[in-house]
């Protein structure tokens, strides 16, 4: 074969290559062309997809209560979704590449965005809603109906930039610490309120009811993942918090935070916090908590408690929740194990470059109606809901799923009620159901005890200028890992409780001024809105 | 290869013949084999030459929203953050220290097994082995180390096996940072130590027969006869390996760490990339910063493999070029 042949060969082969590219785009633009002919305005819309819905739907367009809303409003949602696990690595990929933005974007704008929401307008990738804001009168209506809430949904120069998921319940902790019940009263102890009668029950539980580890909490629940617990009793919060004065304090670098440590480090001696607290994960823990192994662990009120409950074949078995801990009988709690803000969970902006701009705000703005929030959280009358006495109450297809999917699973494929997303959200008559057993609802109660004194503790969501952010982010990385590393090094003994001051001098050194510096500025930025 | 070389050979003894004809006549002879190499060239082109642009990112102070074009200069910052930083002793001296201990365990054990199995007279037998050590190469390392976290938990099989011999706690071996690098090295062995005797093992049949004649008739035994004919004639396999291997110590991947260690190990397994995977795509995204570590460590490597073929070429008279 010659050259010529051999060229004449690669060229055919490149144009067959072409030629086959050329009708595949040709294929896909004639499709899209036949869905918008009908009628409907077709809108691509880019959302991570939360736990409950993953695992029993590959895509949001297949949930009943999408499905319902495209009948609603004639707006036909193409949904794109980053792979589980990338969600946050894809959405910076989004934006880096800025060619073929969606329509919408649902994401957590406010942490996720580097500079934040008001840099994502101004970078041209959202547009600000405020002057949408007339074809969008129930959204209006809903922020403004609560002030904090207005504040929240908007940046620090009251750019309203996206949709957001605007928390209606007053159940502000869905989560905190639980104990055996059933073994307290075997033992006739008392569920246990200040950190001596934890003590108390936990070493009755190994030493009376032989329990193997008598508490197992994963050690990123101790102090990484912002959830205040045992600390709490000591009055400091897990991360940032507000003090007494209402001035922004670190807890990890608190006198208290030593305290913290030193009965930790004690119940890990005594072995009654879990000796493998450091790389257990939320399964062991599961079947422990479920087989008695563990008589004590921190649990989810939807969707640990109701797990377990099922699972349990113990005769007699129950769970009681119970209020973070104070040092001294009779104190007032401080913290929540976390405190939801009024606005929760991945908020959806439009970006600059929809085209049906209107409609989509008009879509966004029937969830904020009561006929929306409706659909939203109970979906549709006869299948997954039934009026009684003027109430919505789930049918048993929520409730007791005849696949045999738990309820979370079952609202994930059928309404959106049991997570973060655009409209109203956490609507009481879906509280009062969400939590099937008593159990579940007295812990909710317990851990909400002192929500009135946590709201004066907490940070609400704040904006942080570019530069800020930028620091912030660098301060953090530094501190997170070194604080995750030392605080496990201080409980388990490997590093003694006395260099606990130096520990504060390399967190002070890794720049924790300049991190409280810009929360404070947050924070006046936000009381000015 | 050895064509091309034999035709420049050729070309060199003709004289005076223009450099444009003589460029004519050589695409004329080898015209198909430049044009084999121009998948491999196009792949290092795309692949590896093409991204390298990026590079710039490590001297910027780079923001995703303006891109590589619109982030601001900032010279060499991002590495002047990166030697103060408090990790920075630590997290060198463990890439350095699991990159050389998997390299001191990790390099040899292959070859030990393929001189082995290249002893070995039995065919079936030889078979069987290869294949069971082949098997652990095609798991996938997320899976590896699911079991390896199973294994090594405090009732593991490992843990239970370990300890009623007296080795060792009953506890979660991964827990502890002392163990860290001898369960990452030895699973390693474990997973790669067949694939690892493939090339080998073609050195190893490409060995002349006579030479090992001839060692017989003068009296050598097994042993001498793998000292003194077999391993002198895969020599330059080895060190080729060898130099290439080197040429990583800086690059220890990130996966695997990442999958096997927790807070409590920091102190021996947090490692360059594993450090680079949490501040670039797990907080902060500071991709300027991240690139200038992976530039920093792609340095060394560079380094070292010049030196270690420098090395080679005094000490034995191979290198790779």
């Amino acid at each position: 074969m010659s050259f010529r042949k051999f060229a004449v060969a690669c060229m055919c082969v490149m144009l067959a290559v072409g030629a086959t590219g050329c009708g595949q785009k040709e294929a896909g633009t004639s499709s899209t062309d036949t869905s918008k002919g009908s009628a409907d305005k077709s809108i691509t819309y880019w959302a991570a997809m939360n736990g409950n819905v993953s695992p029993v739907v590959q895509n949001y367009g297949e949930v009943e209560y999408y499905k319902q809303l495209k009948e609603k409003t004639g707006v036909a949602i193409e949904f794109l979704h980053p792979p589980v696990g990338q969600e946050a690595e894809q959405f910076k990929l989004l934006i880096a590449s800025r060619k073929d933005l969606p329509d919408v974007i649902q994401a957590q704008w406010l942490s996720e965005y580097p500079g934040g929401p008001e840099k994502a307008v101004k970078d041209g990738i959202i547009i600000p809603l405020n002057d949408y804001l007339d074809l969008a009168p129930n959204y209006k209506a809903a922020m403004e109906a609560n002030p904090e809430m207005f504040k929240q949904c908007k940046t620090d120069e009251g750019t309203i930039y996206a949709f957001q998921g605007l928390n209606q319940g007053d159940v502000k902790a869905f989560s905190g610490l639980v104990l055996r019940e059933d073994w307290l009263e075997d033992l006739g102890l008392e569920a246990p309120e200040t950190i001596e009668e934890w003590e108390t029950v936990l070493r009755a539980f190994k030493e009376e009811k032989g329990v193997e580890v008598p508490l197992s909490i994963k050690a990123l629940d101790l102090s990484g993942n912002g959830l205040n617990l045992f600390n709490a009793a000591y009055e400091i919060g897990i991360d940032f918090y507000l003090d007494d004065n209402g001035k922004v304090q670190y807890g990890p670098i608190q006198p208290g935070y030593k305290e913290y440590l030193t009965t930790l480090n004690r119940w890990y001696k005594e072995g009654l916090l879990d000796p493998d607290f450091a790389s257990i994960d939320s399964k062991i823990i599961d079947a422990n908590i479920i087989n008695g192994k563990t008589g004590a662990t921190f649990a989810w009120v939807g969707s640990s408690i109701g797990t377990w409950y099922k699972a349990a074949t113990e005769e007699g078995y129950e769970l009681v929740g119970v209020p973070n801990p104070v040092l001294n009988k009779g104190d007032e709690g401080k913290f929540l194990s976390g405190y939801t803000n009024s606005i929760a969970g991945p908020a959806a902006a439009i970006t600059a470059t929809a085209e049906n701009v209107e409609e989509i705000v008009k879509m966004f703005d029937y969830l904020y109606t009561e006929e929306g929030a409706l659909l939203k959280n109970f979906g549709v009358e006869g299948l997954t809901y039934n009026m009684e006495d003027g109430k919505p109450v789930y049918t048993d297809l929520i409730l007791n799923n005849p696949d045999g999917l738990s309820i979370g699973h079952a609202m994930g494929k059928y309404i959106q009620a049991n997570y973060g997303a655009p409209g109203l959200c956490e609507i009481p008559e879906y509280q009062e159901q969400y939590y099937q057993l008593d159990a579940q609802k007295e812990a909710a109660a317990a851990f909400n005890k002192y929500v009135d004194n946590a709201a004066k503790h907490v940070i609400p969501p704040l904006t942080a200028t570019s530069d800020e952010s930028k620091d912030l982010a660098t301060i953090m990385t530094e501190i997170n890992t070194y604080r995750d590393e030392m605080f496990i090094a201080f409980v388990t003994g490997a590093e003694s409780l006395d260099n606990f001051d130096q520990y504060v001098e390399q967190i002070n050194k890794f720049g924790i001024d300049r991190a409280i510096e810009i929360k404070e500025a947050g924070i006046k930025r936000y009381e000015a809105r | 290869m050895a064509k091309v070389a034999l035709v420049q050979g050729e070309e060199v003894k003709k004289p005076k013949v223009s450099l444009g004809t003589k460029m004519k006549k050589e695409w004329n002879r080898n015209k198909y084999v430049y044009a084999l190499a121009i998948p491999l060239i196009a792949y290092y082109a795309i692949f590896h030459y093409g991204p390298m642009y990026g590079i710039v990112m490590a001297f910027q102070d780079y923001s995703i929203v303006d891109g590589i074009s619109g982030s601001p200069f900032i010279g060499l910052d991002n590495f002047i953050k990166f030697f103060e930083s408090h990790y920075f002793w630590r997290l060198i001296r463990n890439t350095l220290a699991l990159s050389i201990q998997n390299i001191l365990w990790g390099f040899p054990a292959p070859l030990i097994l393929a001189l082995l199995l290249n002893e070995v007279k039995h065919k079936k037998f030889k078979k069987a082995v290869q294949t069971i050590t082949y098997l652990p190469h095609f798991i996938s390392l997320v899976v590896v180390c699911g079991m390896l976290n199973q294994f090594l938990a405090r009732d593991g099989f490992i843990t239970s096996l370990l300890s009623s011999l007296g080795l060792v706690e009953q506890t979660n071996l991964l827990a502890i940072k002392e163990y860290f690098r001898t369960i990452y090295v030895a699973s390693g062995i474990w997973q790669e130590i067949g694939w690892g005797t493939i090339i080998y093992l073609a050195a190893l049949s490409g060995v002349d027969e006579q030479l090992y004649e001839a060692a017989a008739i003068d009296g050598a035994n097994r042993f001498k006869r793998l000292i003194h004919v077999t391993l002198p004639s895969i020599a330059p396999t080895i060190i080729m390996l060898f130099i290439l291997r080197v040429g990583q110590v800086m690059s220890v991947g990130f996966e695997k760490v990442i999958l096997l260690y927790n807070p409590q190990t920091y102190e021996t397994a947090d490692v360059l990339s594993t450090y680079i995977y949490r501040y670039g795509l797990g907080g902060s995204f500071d991709y300027g910063y991240t690139t200038a570590i992976g530039l920093f460590s792609s340095l060394i490597n560079f380094i070292l493999v010049i030196l270690a073929n420098q090395f080679s070429k005094k000490v034995s008279e191979t290198s790779l070029w």
